[in-house]
Formats: C-alpha cells, sequence, structure tokens
C-alpha cells in the first residue's frame, strides 16, 4: 500500500468515524490539509521536472497559481466554518449566502484552472502539463477529502 | 440508525481502500458510495412527503449526468497510468484538454442543479444537499485520485 493509500484510508475514517465536529476534529484535519500542502511543491517539482531553462518562468506562473487558488480556499474554509459553527440553528438567509458564496468559489477554481493550464502551456510540453494537472488534481483530492471531515452529516 | 449506517460504510470503504488493488478499489468504493447515497442524503436533506417525489426524480437525474463525468474521470486515469510513461504530445494535449472539459461541465451542472433544487427544497436544504454532495463526491475524488500515478 503506497503512502497516499494509506492517508486515503486514515482521512476515509476521518470523515465518516466523526460524530459532531469538535475541536479535535478541527485541528487534525488542518494539520493534515497543511502536511499535503507542504508536499504539493515537492510533488510537482517531482512529476513536472522542470528544465533549468523553464525552471524561472514556471515557479514563477506555478506560485501566482498556488496563491490565487489559496485565497479561494480560504473563501471555502471560511464557509465550512461558519456552517459548522452555526450548523443546529443555520436560518435560510445564511444558507442562502452560504450557498452563493460557495457557488461562486467553485466556479472562479475551475476558471482559475483553465487561465493557468493556458499560461503554463506556453511553458512546458504537453506531457509535463498533463502530469502538473494531475498532480494538483491528485492533491486538491487529498485536501478536498480532509476539508470534508468537517462537514456535518447530522440534520 | 444513522451512526449504524456511517460505521458500516467506513468499514466498506476502508476495506476496501486498504486491501483491494487500485483499480478494483476505485470501481468497489465508487459502487459502494453510490448505494449509500440515498440514505446519507435522505437523513441530511430530509424532504418532506410534498417535495420527496420531485427532489428524488431530480436528484437521479442529476446523479446520472455526473456518473457520466465520473467514468469519464475513470477512463481518463486509467489512460494516465497505462501510458505514463510513454504519452506523446498529441496524447497528452488531449487528456489535458478533457481533464478540464470533465471539470468545466461539473461546474455547469452543479450549477443547473442547484437551481433546480431552489424551486423544490428551502434554503436550508438546498445547502444542506449541496455539503453532503460535497462530501460524497470527495470520497469518490479521493479514491479515483489514488490511481494517479506519482513518478516521472
Amino acid at each position: 500500500m503506497t503512502k497516499t493509500h494509506y492517508l486515503t484510508a486514515l482521512l476515509l475514517l476521518l470523515v465518516f468515524a466523526a460524530g459532531p465536529v469538535s475541536a479535535e476534529l478541527q485541528l487534525e484535519t488542518r494539520l493534515t490539509m497543511a502536511d499535503v500542502e507542504n508536499d504539493r511543491k515537492t510533488m510537482v517539482m517531482a512529476t513536472v521536472a522542470p528544465s533549468p531553462q523553464q525552471s524561472k518562468e514556471f515557479w514563477e506562473i506555478y506560485d501566482a497559481y498556488r496563491e490565487e487558488m489559496g485565497e479561494l480556499n480560504t473563501r471555502t474554509a471560511k464557509v465550512v466554518e461558519e456552517y459548522v459553527a452555526s450548523y443546529a440553528a443555520l436560518n435560510d438567509d445564511q444558507a442562502e449566502d452560504m450557498l452563493k458564496e460557495l457557488t461562486t468559489v467553485e466556479v472562479k477554481k475551475v476558471k482559475t484552472r483553465q487561465k493557468y493550464a493556458k499560461k503554463l502551456s506556453k511553458v512546458l510540453i504537453p506531457k509535463q502539463l498533463l502530469r502538473w494537472l494531475q498532480t494538483e488534481n491528485k492533491m486538491d483530492a487529498t485536501i478536498a477529502l480532509a476539508a470534508s471531515a468537517l462537514i456535518p452529516l447530522d440534520r | 440508525m444513522k451512526r449504524m449506517l456511517i460505521v458500516a460504510l467506513i468499514f466498506a470503504l476502508g476495506a476496501t481502500t486498504l486491501f483491494a488493488s487500485e483499480e478494483k478499489s476505485t470501481e468497489l468504493s465508487l459502487a459502494q458510495v453510490q448505494a449509500d447515497r440515498k440514505a446519507i442524503v435522505t437523513e441530511v436533506v430530509a424532504p418532506s412527503p410534498q417535495q420527496e417525489k420531485v427532489f428524488w426524480q431530480t436528484y437521479w437525474e442529476y446523479r446520472g449526468r455526473i456518473s457520466r463525468l465520473t467514468a469519464r474521470t475513470v477512463e481518463l486515469i486509467e489512460q494516465y497510468a497505462a501510458s505514463y510513461a510513454a504519452v506523446d504530445d498529441a496524447k497528452a494535449t488531449a487528456m489535458v484538454d478533457e481533464i478540464l472539459s470533465i471539470q468545466s461541465d461539473r461546474m455547469k451542472i452543479r450549477q443547473e442543479y442547484v437551481k433546480k433544487f431552489q424551486k423544490i427544497l428551502v434554503p436550508k436544504q438546498v445547502f444542506r444537499w449541496y455539503q453532503i454532495e460535497n462530501k460524497l463526491d470527495a470520497v469518490i475524488r479521493a479514491e479515483m485520485a489514488a490511481s494517479i500515478p506519482f513518478d516521472r
């Protein structure tokens, strides 16, 4: 079993084993997410392997991409935190506002990824671009799984 | 009841992730999440008897469309894993286009169905539906992503 499989299995237990969202679970989730984020650049470097000629421009674009995505992820995390805090007493106005924010962020994430794929296609060869995109997808899926542990299952 | 369901799901998902082969694990877990989906969504959204019929009709229509995207994603990951070391530029470009197209289609379908559910459910229920879909989809996406190779 690879490290990624092991992490996924652990996260699955966290996601569904959780009862009410405790402070410990929130902390555990944040640490897991931070851990995956810390690994992200190393993973991208290993899979994309930009040449010395590509390196400067690639990392400039990549860092700008991660900054934009980071801002969007912060907005999502804020909504999830608000949801967890107001879960039992959630009213329709709050629900509408939070849904609007989440759907707006989702659209922006898709557009941001498209925008940066286009930018990176001018720096990388197609095989590298594909590897970058798949690596980002893999890391994003792990982060989303960790974050989803915070979404309550109760009514 | 709800806790038992959740615990059953943990073991089902956990067991396949831990012990099955990568490809089998993806298929089995996808099937299990799909099988338990209705019970989980019922618990969280709790459609009223008046909402129930139209809600489930719309819901399965939505799931049908999302499932077609999931099938495209699985196909793509299998292709990627099979040709990882030897993918040529034309194939890589086609795969990049397909990944971006799937992500864009998913976003559009979700937007379309948010609007549909807003006509059936109260805002609190729509939001809960949206969040529980995110949670269940995160499990499926993580299962599929586990099959994406990392090495060069």
